[in-house]
């Protein structure tokens, strides 16, 4: 149904449509093939390519919760996530104290005929330190905790000095580590192996959950919420818009402002995001 | 409709940051002027390096099903086991969901991933004009699913931490899972290589070195123009 309408949107039908109902926009006829003249005077900040065919559009604003798609083939352009950088920090610190815990504890216990035997996290790694496996240990460490931690912190380096007005150097950097890496960060897989080598082995022995698993159930669940609460676009909003205004304070020392040229100073610029 | 490339306008990889490609900076390669990633209007030989990570992938695929990916001891007896052999013992122990969720991730998700990259691909190099948007969504899928199987290595590697009870039962992995490991990653990466903005480009714009004299249209009113690529011939 979705597919059909911005289909059919997208052929040439020009009038301006309304937007969508239930929690989901399409920018309806502000792709620029219809106006094609007024995409090239409009200022490079209002506009918006598609990462998935490149298509541009120019941004308009959308309701809080709701979803700017690509009227082409159907790409998530940006969210109007109802955010706060304060409801962010919480469950990032909540998420990274839930990691140290995950950390700290046995994550399962396993007893058979008297014998037992307990693991934790890390030791999954361990456990594949043989011969022609230190490959796949290395790498298993930076998908399961390595990757992770470093998101995590990152998020908190990006987000602290935001929440409190500072600046801290080389946050892009920071930003663009958390782009990249974020399809490597795999707690959530290794929290479901978990739960197939639970099925596997509950029918041959006794086994125990230990701390470290509910603590890492719950940082699962913290990572979906922070991902539902703030996700690249918005987080990049939120940096840009700190440079901005940064910029423009420091603009009014001094009168040279050739510099900030290119940081958008049009008021189109600051959608989305309401801090 | 336009695409950023036919305007000469470049969307940052990273931050979505639009910049527009100019004759000043022709001596410099591009970056993002916000957050300095490096721009290109397609992945710099997307076709080239997606063909090369996929075809490691098939070929690591290969000692992944033949070497055990771990071997079990009970009581003294050592048994080797393939990632088609844990599920039928999975099957036969009567968990069903489970012995599905386990082929799913180490047999159907792998082949299907090889198969629609494959596919991708040849549609790109033939430069298919049909179902776009069809092809756009199988690439979705394909990127989302593809970090999953590697949930058959993780089972592993929790099952050899666990069960390590001295004489009784032990389970140790097997190289195989690092075949499979393998195979997982490189499909990722073929994944991540391939570049979705090639699927809608009627002149394919492949290649990272954009001409930027040509490219680019200094002055704004004017039409926007056709991008040329000089990247490599990717047929």
């Amino acid at each position: 149904m979705e597919r059909n309408s911005s289909k059919r949107d997208s052929s040439g039908n020009n009038e301006e449509t309304s937007l969508d109902c239930d929690r989901r926009q399409h920018i309806r006829d502000r792709s620029i093939g219809t106006h094609s003249r007024t995409i090239v005077e409009s200022p490079l900040e209002s506009l918006v390519a598609c990462h998935e065919c490149d298509l541009l559009h120019e941004k308009i604003e959308i309701e809080v919760g709701s979803v700017a798609r690509c009227v082409r083939c159907d790409a998530t352009l940006y969210v109007n996530k109802k955010n706060s950088i304060d409801r962010a920090l919480a469950v990032g610190v909540a998420a990274l104290i839930m990691f140290v815990i995950a950390n700290c504890f046995p994550f399962l216990k396993i007893s058979v005929s008297g014998n037992s035997q307990s693991m934790s996290i890390v030791s999954a790694v361990f456990a594949l330190s043989g011969e022609g496996l230190w490959m796949l240990a290395l790498v298993s460490f930076g998908f399961i905790l390595l990757f992770p931690l470093i998101r995590m912190a990152g998020l908190l380096y990006i987000l602290l000095p935001l929440r409190f007005n500072r600046r801290l150097p080389r946050v892009e950097f920071v930003f663009r580590s958390i782009v990249y890496l974020s399809p490597w960060s795999m707690t959530e897989i290794y929290f479901f192996g978990a739960i197939v080598a639970l099925v596997k082995l509950a029918s041959m022995a006794n086994i125990e959950l230990g701390y470290s698993f509910w603590a890492f159930a719950l940082l699962n669940i913290l990572t979906a919420a922070s991902l539902q609460m703030i996700d690249n676009h918005s987080l990049w909003e939120y940096i840009s818009e700190a440079k901005r205004r940064s910029l423009e304070n420091e603009a009014g020392e001094d009168d040279d402002t050739s510099g900030n040229e290119g940081y958008g100073k049009e008021e189109g610029r600051d959608f989305g995001v309401t801090v | 409709m336009l695409t950023a490339a036919q305007c000469g306008l470049v969307a940052c990889p990273a931050c979505g940051t639009i910049t527009r490609l100019s004759i000043e900076r022709l001596d410099a390669p591009p970056k993002c002027q916000l957050c300095f990633a490096r721009l290109h209007s397609r992945k710099p030989m997307s076709i080239q390096r997606s063909w090369a990570w996929l075809t490691a992938g098939i070929l690591a695929y290969l000692p992944a099903n033949i070497f055990p990916i771990m071997v079990t001891t009970v009581f003294g007896d050592s048994e080797p086991n393939t990632i088609i052999g844990g599920f039928f013992v999975l099957w036969e122990m009567e968990s069903y969901l489970i012995a599905i969720v386990v082929f799913l991730a180490s047999v159907v998700v792998p082949v299907l991933k090889f198969l629609a990259v494959s596919y991708l691909l040849i549609s790109i190099q033939r430069r298919f004009q049909h179902s776009k948007y069809d092809r756009t969504r199988l690439f979705r899928m394909t990127e989302f699913i593809g970090r999953w199987s590697m949930i058959d290595v993780f089972v592993v590697a929790i099952l050899a931490a666990l069960v390590q009870i001295g004489s009784v039962a032990q389970i140790d992995p097997g190289i195989g899972a690092t075949a499979f490991g393998a195979t997982v990653i490189f499909t990722m990466l073929s994944a991540l290589a391939l570049d979705p903005r090639l699927l809608w480009d009627d002149k394919p714009a492949e290649g990272n070195r954009i001409d930027h004299r040509q490219s680019v249209n200094p002055n704004r009113d004017a039409q926007p123009t056709e991008l040329v690529a000089t990247g490599q011939r990717y047929e």
